[in-house]
């Protein structure tokens, strides 16, 4: 499943996909797979995403029913 | 006496060859480091890729055993078949990794890194070309071992087209 909640808090952030990568530290296809629902992240990247973002795990990864 | 020249000749050429790759990935690591780091996703990806280039190498090498009886009419010594094998298996390796995005480093200043592979490539090709125009390269309609150089340069051009086409694809798919 596509994570739009992602892809929209970055482009809140005038981010592109290597920028967020560079932040937290891994490829920009490892940003473009979760965006896309590819790839599940661990809980440590997850958090960095979020850090980065300024968000919460609940706002970017919780999936609502 | 021949055959400790010949030993102790290989195990020189091993070593300089080992001291060039360690000299060759601090030159293209952008830290210095010898060792490539991969995020989390890539060292999964790259792990899914050494598991497909083993069984695609086990399904190689049973091929070649199923065509032992084909060997004289084959237009490669017998040795050269499982050599060509290693190369299979990095051509798999490598083309799946670029695929899915996880053959560059974290690390790696890719302009150095395909400057490298060029020059690593021609290098082999030009040294193949040379046992050609000598005649050393195909002897009695076989390819003897310096086929060895021309798959080598051959494998690195076909891994530069993948990430070519990987590229030109990848922009696509980010657009």
């Amino acid at each position: 499943m596509k994570n739009l909640k992602l892809k929209a808090a970055r482009a809140g952030k005038d981010l592109s996909q290597q920028d967020l990568a560079d932040l937290v530290g891994v490829s920009r296809q490892t940003i473009s797979a979760i965006e896309k629902g590819d790839y599940n992240p661990t809980i440590n990247l997850c958090v960095k995403i979020c850090k980065a973002l300024g968000k919460t795990l609940d706002e970017l990864f919780w999936e609502e029913e | 006496m021949y055959n400790s020249y010949r030993t102790a000749g290989l195990a020189v050429g091993i070593a300089v060859g080992l001291i060039l790759v360690v000299i060759i990935l601090r030159f293209v690591n952008r830290n210095k480091k010898v060792a490539t780091e991969y995020d989390e996703r890539q060292k999964q990806i790259r792990g899914e890729g050494y598991k497909i280039a083993f069984y695609a190498v086990l399904i190689y090498e049973a091929v070649m055993c199923a065509l032992a009886p084909l060997y004289d009419i084959l237009p490669v010594e017998p040795y050269m078949l499982h050599a060509l094998a290693i190369f299979f298996g990095v051509i798999v390796q490598v083309c799946y990794c670029i695929w899915k995005g996880a053959y560059v480093g974290q690390n790696t200043n890719l302009p150095r890194f395909i400057v490298i592979m060029t020059i690593i490539s021609l290098f082999n090709l030009f040294i193949a070309f040379m046992a050609w125009r000598n005649g050393y390269l195909i002897i009695d309609g076989k390819m003897q071992a310096q086929g060895v150089n021309l798959v080598c340069g051959l494998m690195f051009a076909v891994i530069g087209l993948v990430g070519l086409i990987r590229k030109l694809t990848d922009r696509e798919e980010e657009a």
